[in-house]
């Protein structure tokens, strides 16, 4: 890779940065999403392991799955949409600074923004995907 | 009997009617510019079919995005939220302001970004209409 392609004019930086810190903020959210929606789900999971062990001397990994659909208990994870949900940002970053390429700086700045509109929608995608029972 | 000059309504005259207005010329993709078509009556002819076909194509995209945009204003109103971090608060609203803003930034940006290149145009704005669906609204419809 040569030198030229490298340089970057300090008004385009500026402009990749200044959208960059926003993406970031998208990925720091989801993963914290990611981090606080495991725990939680694990911690109910454990609740419902110590209820079923207790109460009805049941093991939670080898009862009956009608039994604990008809409790409520529910031991999946949304993994796919969290997932995706950290990918998002990254990947969206990546095409539209790539789509910009050789680009004026508004046009570059105009795709970053879209983009950034469009991971904002993923995201509540995928929150109403998890809400409604999606995986 | 009706006076003769009523007929004169019905008929679109010809180019010698004082009150003829040529329509607008047709404007050529600028990626054709280049005089790719020999034939200046014929090429006309073509653009102005594609033009037409794709403008239709065009509206009809425009409204589903028009569409979105109020599936997005339902999606953010009807799920307002408060988060204990301000700055949290702050970025979240703005994504939802974002959302809502959604299909027209991409509509925007895909109309400007690909003059001249219709393929791409119709391709990328497909794709939007694929991502942008206002899930929310849909999904929260149902339960």
């Amino acid at each position: 890779m040569s030198a030229r392609r490298l340089s970057v004019a300090p008004a385009v930086l500026a402009v990749l940065v200044g959208f960059g810190l926003l993406y970031a903020w998208d990925l720091y959210e989801a993963i914290a999403n990611m981090v606080l929606t495991v725990q939680q789900r694990t911690a109910e999971i454990d609740a419902a392991r110590e209820f079923l062990s207790s109460t009805l001397d049941l093991d939670l990994e080898t009862a009956d799955p009608a039994v604990l659909e008809a409790l409520g208990i529910s031991t999946a994870i949304p993994w796919s949409a969290l997932t995706m949900n950290v990918l998002a940002p990254v990947l969206v970053f990546v095409v539209a600074a790539m789509l910009g390429r050789r680009r004026p700086l508004w046009q570059r700045a105009l795709l970053l923004l879209a983009g950034l509109a469009v991971v904002a929608v993923v995201t509540l995608s995928l929150t109403a995907y998890v809400r409604a029972g999606g995986l | 009997m009706p006076d003769p000059d009523d007929d004169a309504a019905l008929s679109w005259g010809d180019a010698g009617d004082p009150s003829h207005v040529d329509g607008a010329r047709p404007v050529r993709p600028r990626g054709e510019a280049s005089g790719a078509l020999a034939d200046d009556e014929d090429g006309r002819a073509d653009v102005a079919r594609a033009s037409s076909a794709g403008l239709v194509g065009l509206g009809i995209l425009a409204g589903a995005y028009l569409l979105y945009t109020v599936g997005w204003v339902l999606s953010v109103v009807q799920d307002p939220f408060t988060l204990a971090d301000p700055l949290a608060q702050v970025m979240a609203t703005v994504g939802d302001v974002l959302a809502v803003l959604a299909p027209a930034l991409w509509f925007g940006t895909t109309y400007l970004l690909t003059r001249g290149r219709s393929v791409a145009r119709f391709a990328w704005l497909i794709g939007g209409a694929v991502l942008l669906v206002p899930w929310p609204f849909v999904l929260g419809g149902l339960s």
